[in-house]
């Protein structure tokens, strides 16, 4: 299902790790956060030999706003760019239940800052895995088969591994072969049930 | 109208940043200074060499797992500005 409606901004509380809780917002990617990912994030990232510093997130938020089969969002706040994460509506197949399609997660991008050692000091926790879980929940919006699909890049599949995503096969893509993870609507439900946050 | 709950998304920040910690802290660490200064492990100074550094300290991983980060290495691991490479030193694989 392509995301016909607009994404409605939200606001969300983050723990910084020197200014304690900050206000951010979640928020449709705009070509202001292009320049602030080239000017803030792309120098460090390509310090440390990141691939994430040579995605291309102008492409995927120019492309985003003029078609419906694609979504990028940004954690903004304070004009700092926290994350960012791109999304293409369902059109590749399930590998969990091939009849389906998956809202694919194109690029989940994390702030030099917010990253782990060396790159960065974690001054915000927990953006890879927020971006992830709001993926999985506007899959299940509006009717959505909430599967949700994704490559990942060698240094975070433990990542993916650590948050109970289903672990397939190695994939080869455009850019080289990646692992491939997916998950279904029952997964954020499974995590909630887990954490023993729902009654039933 | 795609819509967030704004109380959703608090508890799913709160919840992710505890259990980013938790994989940290389970994770095996990156390479110190100290480390890179040690002979037993260093600094790679060429692709080949970080093969054989890997290979050599961790032979039952050398050939699966250990894949994707050589891999790495052969995009930025002989580069010599590169900051570090993983290793595993603490957690349940430093068993192999």
């Amino acid at each position: 299902m392509p995301f016909r409606e607009p994404f409605k901004p939200a606001h969300l509380p983050l723990r910084h790790l020197d200014r304690g809780v900050v206000q951010a917002e979640l928020r449709p990617a705009c070509p202001a956060d292009v320049a602030t990912w080239a000017r803030d994030w792309q120098p460090m990232l390509r310090h440390h030999g990141r691939p994430d510093g040579e995605w291309p997130w102008e492409a995927h938020i120019a492309r985003a706003a003029s078609d419906p089969g694609y979504l990028c969002l940004a954690v903004a706040r304070d004009g700092a760019l926290d994350a960012l994460l791109s999304l293409t509506a369902e059109r590749e197949k399930s590998r969990l239940d091939p009849a389906r399609t998956v809202t694919y997660v194109e690029y989940v991008g994390i702030a030099p800052e917010h990253q782990k050692e060396p790159v960065g000091r974690r001054v915000i926790k927990g953006l890879g895995q927020l971006m992830v879980e709001v993926a999985a929940k506007i899959a299940t919006a509006e009717g959505g088969n909430g599967l949700v699909g994704l490559h990942a890049k060698p240094d975070v599949e433990d990542f993916y591994r650590h948050i109970r995503l289903h672990e397939c096969a190695n994939e080869m893509c455009e850019d080289g072969t990646w692992r491939y993870f997916e998950t279904c609507a029952f997964w954020l439900r499974g995590e909630q049930l887990r954490r023993g946050e729902l009654a039933t | 109208m795609i819509e967030l709950s704004e109380e959703w998304l608090a508890e799913a920040a709160r919840r992710a940043a505890e259990e980013e910690d938790a994989w940290i802290a389970a994770r095996p660490r990156w390479l110190t200074l100290e480390d890179e200064r040690s002979p037993l492990i260093g600094r790679p100074t060429s692709v080949d060499d970080a093969d054989k550094r890997w290979a050599a300290r961790f032979p039952a991983l050398a050939k699966h797992r250990a894949r994707s980060d050589i891999q790495r290495w052969r995009e930025v691991g002989a580069r010599q500005d590169a900051p570090v490479f993983p290793i595993f030193t603490k957690g349940r694989r430093s068993a192999a």
